[in-house]
């Protein structure tokens, strides 16, 4: 076994302050890198060292593999905890860890090559007769793939193939659309992953987005953790998920797990990853990527097996074998998280930017927070928007929902335009309790998920709180003098 | 201060008389004022609209603060004039609130023929300048003019207070600070051109504004040149590549909100120091008013039931209340301000121009300015009279008056005729504001013994010819005479040639002269500390 | 004490009269009414309006204020005037305005060049997002006012046009 002394957190915002926190659960010192424009995050304040890197942009700076190379030899870390996007996904920065003799937390340079490239992971899952999705096109640069793709038929998704996160994804249902879409996926995929190979995929209505947490040690135990539902999504990324996912047989829970594990032990996986799957109405099945890193969505498993996951990487990383088997996996109760993000629902969930002027999330004894915030920051555009994740456990989903949307409506963010409101009316709405949730649920409840109009009182009251408060009105330097005051509105 | 006790009786058969006639004058007033700010023909009024412009007084209102009040000067100029079709002298000006800093407005009218000034016109943009240099008002030009009417510029042009003399006074003004902000909205040519130019910040309307010494038909007939008014002297090349204006607006909104956006960075000036108390309103009802003032010229009224319905709480301290009765003087609080007020019950006489002539000497020592309630027809005449130094004491008052440095308010309540006119402080004498009543007459003498004495010329001159004139030919020649000198003497003709600021409805007199005094103390006056003279 | 408000994309005038703790709001031509605030003491506030009140979490910064009430959030931007008068006028704007806030990534067009309604003029991108910034009407392009790798607010002016000559 060798005990790592000293993690480097190659990442930024509510995960690295997640890792952090594990860290310094485990005794384990630990180091970050930032960017300037993350100088003022709580990851960065509270960590015990800190090595500030830069780039053309902030995100560039978090891909630039040779400055955190650097950061970990002038700091002596031994090892790096990649968190999620950047350069989790990327094999060429696990393998020149590795030949620095810097250890990598996450699964093999082999298993990020096979699984972290989307496209080879399809051939893998094809080759080995795992269930796919159907009608796939060969990634391909020049003209030809805008003629493949074609193929598939419509509606498709174009997706980026060196990383997932629905980043750059693009659903196409018409052909005029095509070659745009492709253009804009391939430029978003260069700037997020470094890699503009994207490929095309036949896009199912309504299916469910069902994805399965597997561990795996270096000595062949591999164990699943259960599984989350991910499918209340907009634009392609989630922003609800929970565990267990509702309204699923025992017995097509069990199979889609244990179709994971298969997949993990057949692509020798080591380390965290999750498997992720299309669950069509009818109860079929199909692989649609593994993503071969911690998941932002991680905490729902968490809460409901008590077990933490970057501890789990860590300990693996370490070489020690996992301390419990596949029987002695519990899983308690139910999590719901929710993603606060900062961007506005009522227009098409284009990102916002402002100053957190309010910024209050409340915790509890069921209710956790992973955050990458604190009152007074500014939220740019030169990162994802998302500003924290809520996660509430209940013992029952009814009795989760109950708390979470307590625990959403105490939620104030004042100064920048959220999804709080948005989330809330998600989790309220009948449909949602009912769980009848797959990808299609923001789209057919559209019209349900706006908000509530104000009538003109409620609107007036507005109004005039915001006069009364805002010193454009109540400026003294602008007040009429006597007589003029006094006579007001006259004319002769 | 003691109450003014009022011994007016508001149920009297006169009363109820006097007030029928009076809110009938008002409402003639208020019409004819409604007619000369918003009656056009509407063809004009499309011209503009298709023009993407806004009729004046829109402009106004979107210039001036909300809830703040509006004291237009002049409403009626030219109202006797042109055939009554250059409502206003196509010129607006008044006194309001930009931003909670007093200014004083002055905006062209170009629904009538397109703004282009008449000699009145000329006549009352140079008392408006006149207004803002003797009272240091902030002024703001809203121009819209297409220049000089031609076929009356000999009247408009050549002499000293004619055309020039506005420019001048934009530049007099500029130099003892008193800012000036220009909205251009149309073409200002020539002459025009310099209004905006000479102001401390000029802002054109993109596709509106023009500024140039000569338009593109004169540039074309001077040197053969083609060029759009745009390209001449728009928004655009005045503003990037000329340095002539110094803001282009996309419309009339925004260039308006950018006024008020500069006008809100000037500074609030200092008041000249006046002794000030909390203000209170009136105890008596301004509406009296209309049942005091008599419907005849000749009949008698009281002046301090009138004082009584404009001072604060209808109090005031009468000065020598036992002598020279036919004048009254003394101290009130106009909104807060104390002010000294001198008013007539009667003809002057020697003793009242005296006592006239002591207590101005005392509120030009002690920094009260004055007003003037005139109700006068004239110095007493007649032997006992003059041995009595009748012409003397009425020049001691005329010399005291004229060189007051406090300022002097005037408002002709009634009668104002000859000699009286000028020692109660008429427009020549330089009242920072002057406005009359609608019932009000101006002439160098009573109409009925002008009239006679006119008729009796005009009798004996036919009589010469040997035209032998019956008794009603003498009558039809004496009531025409008397008709047209009536017209001439009235309040309509005085406002249309300019020789006040302004008719005002009575019941606002209170309002109209405590904002007149307020704009009259921008200016710092003279102390002029000297022993008071017992005349 | 006049000023516009836009909240939820509509635009009311509101007026402010009186001192102190006695103020009279004017919403559009609606008869003033007696508005009071007062805090709580619990970080949040009562406003009264007239008869109605309710509780509020405020915040403002600059020209906005930003108001937690009857469940949701709200933005609410106190016009500035001089900008609150471009918006006033009817007619199609010739100006492009940005979103969101973003970066411009690429430029179509340049200035002087004929262009119709809906075309692209330039790409701009936010968090990934690429969008393309489209002319509002036909004319011509006038001033470009950001180059490609520049940065912007929502609502700036990206690209001003001036119309088609008639």
């Amino acid at each position: 076994m060798n005990k790592i002394k000293k993690v480097m957190v190659a990442n930024r915002g509510e995960i690295a302050s997640r890792i952090l926190r594990t860290l310094d659960h485990m005794g384990i010192a630990s180091v970050i890198v930032y960017h300037a424009a993350d100088a003022g995050s709580p990851a960065v304040k509270g960590a015990s060292e800190i090595v500030e890197i830069d780039g053309p942009t902030p995100v560039a700076a978090y891909l630039d593999m040779d400055q955190i190379i650097a950061a970990c030899k002038a700091t002596d870390a031994d090892a790096v905890h990649p968190g999620f996007g950047f350069l989790a996904e990327n094999p060429e920065f696990a393998r020149r860890l590795e030949h620095e003799g810097i250890k990598f937390i996450g699964p093999s340079p082999e298993n990020l090559e096979l699984m972290g490239n989307k496209v080879k992971a399809r051939s893998f899952c094809m080759n080995n007769n795992f269930p796919l999705a159907p009608s796939v096109a060969e990634v391909s640069t020049g003209d030809h793939f805008a003629e493949q793709a074609r193929k598939i038929g419509f509606p498709l998704l174009i997706k980026a193939a060196a990383g997932g996160g629905g980043k750059g994804m693009q659903i196409v249902r018409d052909l005029v659309d095509l070659e745009p879409a492709i253009q804009i996926a391939k430029t978003a995929a260069l700037r997020a992953f470094g890699d503009d190979t994207v490929y095309a995929e036949r896009y199912e209505e309504k299916p469910r987005h069902i994805e399965v947490q597997v561990l795996a040690d270096e000595f062949g135990n591999v164990v699943h953790l259960g599984e989350r539902e991910c499918s209340i999504q907009r634009r392609f990324q989630k922003i609800i998920e929970e565990s267990p996912a509702p309204r699923l047989e025992a017995d097509l829970r069990e199979r889609i797990c244990t179709k994971a594990v298969e997949i993990a032990i057949r692509a020798g996986y080591h380390n965290a990853g999750t498997v992720e799957f299309l669950l069509a109405p009818d109860g079929d099945f199909f692989f649609l990527e593994m993503n071969t890193r911690i998941q932002v969505e991680h905490p729902v498993t968490e809460m409901v097996t008590g077990i933490d996951l970057v501890e789990m990487q860590i300990r693996v990383a370490q070489g020690e074998p996992l301390p419990f088997n596949q029987n002695q996996v519990q899983t308690s109760g139910h999590a719901i998280e929710l993603r606060i993000y900062a961007e506005d629902p009522q227009n098409d969930f284009l990102p916002t930017t402002g100053q957190l002027l309010s910024y209050s999330i409340p915790v509890g004894s069921n209710v956790r927070v992973d955050d990458g915030f604190i009152e007074g920051m500014k939220v740019t555009s030169a990162f994802d928007p998302m500003l924290a994740k809520l996660i509430i456990h209940g013992k029952t989903r009814n009795e989760a929902i109950e708390r979470a949307c307590k625990a959403i409506t105490d939620t104030l963010i004042l100064g920048i335009t959220t999804n709080v409101d948005f989330l809330a009316r998600i989790i309220s709405h009948p449909a949602f309790a009912a769980g009848q949730i797959h990808t299609g649920f923001i789209t057919k409840y559209k019209d349900d998920l706006n908000p509530t109009a104000l009538t003109k009182e409620q609107r007036n009251l507005l109004l005039a709180a915001a006069a009364l408060t805002s010193r454009e009105f109540m400026n003294p330097e602008f007040d009429a003098m006597e007589p003029y005051a006094s006579i007001g509105n006259w004319r002769n | 201060m003691r109450r003014i006790k009022s011994a007016i009786d508001p149920l009297s058969p006169t009363y109820r008389s006097y007030e029928r006639h009076n809110r009938h004058l008002v409402a003639t007033l208020h019409e004819c004022q409604r007619k000369a700010r918003h009656e056009r023909p509407d063809r004009d009024v499309e011209r503009l609209r298709k023009q993407n412009k806004l009729l004046v007084h829109e402009r106004i209102d979107l210039l001036l603060d909300k809830g703040t009040p509006f004291l237009e000067l002049s409403t009626l100029a030219a109202n006797q004039s042109y055939d009554g079709k250059v409502p206003s002298a196509g010129l607006v000006s008044g006194i309001g609130i930009v931003n909670g800093r007093e200014v004083l407005v002055m905006a062209s009218d170009s629904s009538i023929k397109g703004g282009a000034w008449f000699p009145l016109t000329v006549k009352k943009m140079v008392r408006t300048t006149d207004i803002a240099v003797e009272n240091h008002l902030p002024m703001v030009h809203l121009v819209d003019a297409a220049g000089a009417f031609l076929p009356f510029q000999s009247d408009l042009f050549a002499d000293r207070h004619m055309a020039g003399r506005l420019f001048r006074n934009q530049c007099i003004l500029s130099a003892k600070g008193i800012k000036q902000v220009a909205l251009v909205l149309g073409h200002s040519t020539a002459g025009g051109a310099y209004v905006p130019t000479l102001c401390d910040y000029s802002i054109m309307v993109r596709g509106a504004g023009g500024v140039f010494l000569g338009g593109p038909p004169l540039v074309k007939a001077a040197t053969g040149e083609d060029v759009s008014a745009d390209e001449l002297g728009g928004a655009d090349v005045h503003s990037t590549i000329s340095g002539t204006a110094d803001y282009a607006a996309d419309n009339e909104q925004e260039g308006i909100a950018l006024v008020r956006e500069i006008v809100g960075t000037f500074s609030r000036p200092k008041k000249a120091e006046v002794e000030y108390r909390q203000p209170i309103e009136p105890y008596y009802d301004p509406q009296e008013l209309y049942g005091i003032i008599p419907d005849d010229i000749k009949k008698q009224f009281n002046m301090l039931e009138v004082v009584a319905r404009i001072v604060d709480a209808s109090r005031f301290h009468e000065f020598k209340p036992q002598y020279g009765t036919t004048a009254i003087c003394g101290f009130a609080y106009l909104y807060g301000w104390k002010v000294g007020i001198i008013g007539n019950n009667g003809v002057l006489f020697s003793d009242s121009a005296n006592k006239c002539t002591q207590f101005m000497q005392i509120c030009n020592r002690d920094r009260v300015p004055i007003i003037f309630l005139q109700n006068i027809t004239g110095f007493m005449v007649g032997k006992e009279y003059e041995h009595g130094g009748i012409t003397k004491n009425g020049a001691k008052m005329l010399m005291v008056q004229s060189n007051l440095d406090v300022p002097k308010l005037t408002l002709m309540t009634n009668g104002s005729f000859g000699a009286g006119n000028y020692a109660m402080c008429g427009r020549a004498f330089d009242p920072r504001f002057l406005f009359s009543w609608p019932n009000s007459q101006i002439s160098v003498m009573g109409m009925e013994q002008a009239a006679k004495t006119l008729s009796q010329l005009r009798i004996r001159s036919l009589e010469r010819q040997e035209k032998k004139l019956s008794d009603e030919e003498v009558q039809q020649i004496s009531e025409g005479i008397k008709q047209d000198y009536f017209e001439k003497s009235g309040a309509y003709h005085s406002t249309s040639e300019l020789w006040d600021d302004g008719i005002i409805d009575p019941a606002d007199t209170r309002k109209v002269l405590g904002i007149a005094l307020s704009a009259s103390l921008n200016r710092e006056f003279k102390e002029s500390p000297h022993g008071i003279l017992r005349i | 004490m006049h000023r516009r408000i836009e909240l939820l994309d509509k635009y009311d005038d509101i007026t402010v009269y009186g001192r102190s703790s006695r103020h009279l709001v004017q919403v559009n031509d609606d008869a003033p009414q007696t508005a009071v605030l007062t805090a709580t003491g619990s970080g949040d506030h009562i406003i009264q309006l007239g008869e109605r009140h309710t509780r509020v979490n405020i915040k403002v910064k600059g020209e906005m204020a930003y108001i937690r009430a009857f469940g949701q959030t709200f933005e609410l931007r106190i016009v500035n005037p001089v900008e609150q008068a471009g918006l006033s006028v009817k007619g199609g704007s010739n100006k492009a305005r940005a979103p969101m806030p973003g970066v411009v990534v690429d430029i179509h067009v340049a200035e002087g060049e004929p262009i119709l309604k809906g075309q692209s003029m330039m790409t701009i991108e936010s968090m990934k997002i690429l969008t393309a910034i489209q002319a509002p009407i036909n004319g011509k392009v006038g001033k470009i006012h950001f180059e490609p790798g520049e940065p912007f607010e929502k609502g700036a002016i990206l690209v001003t046009l001036s119309p088609q000559e008639e």
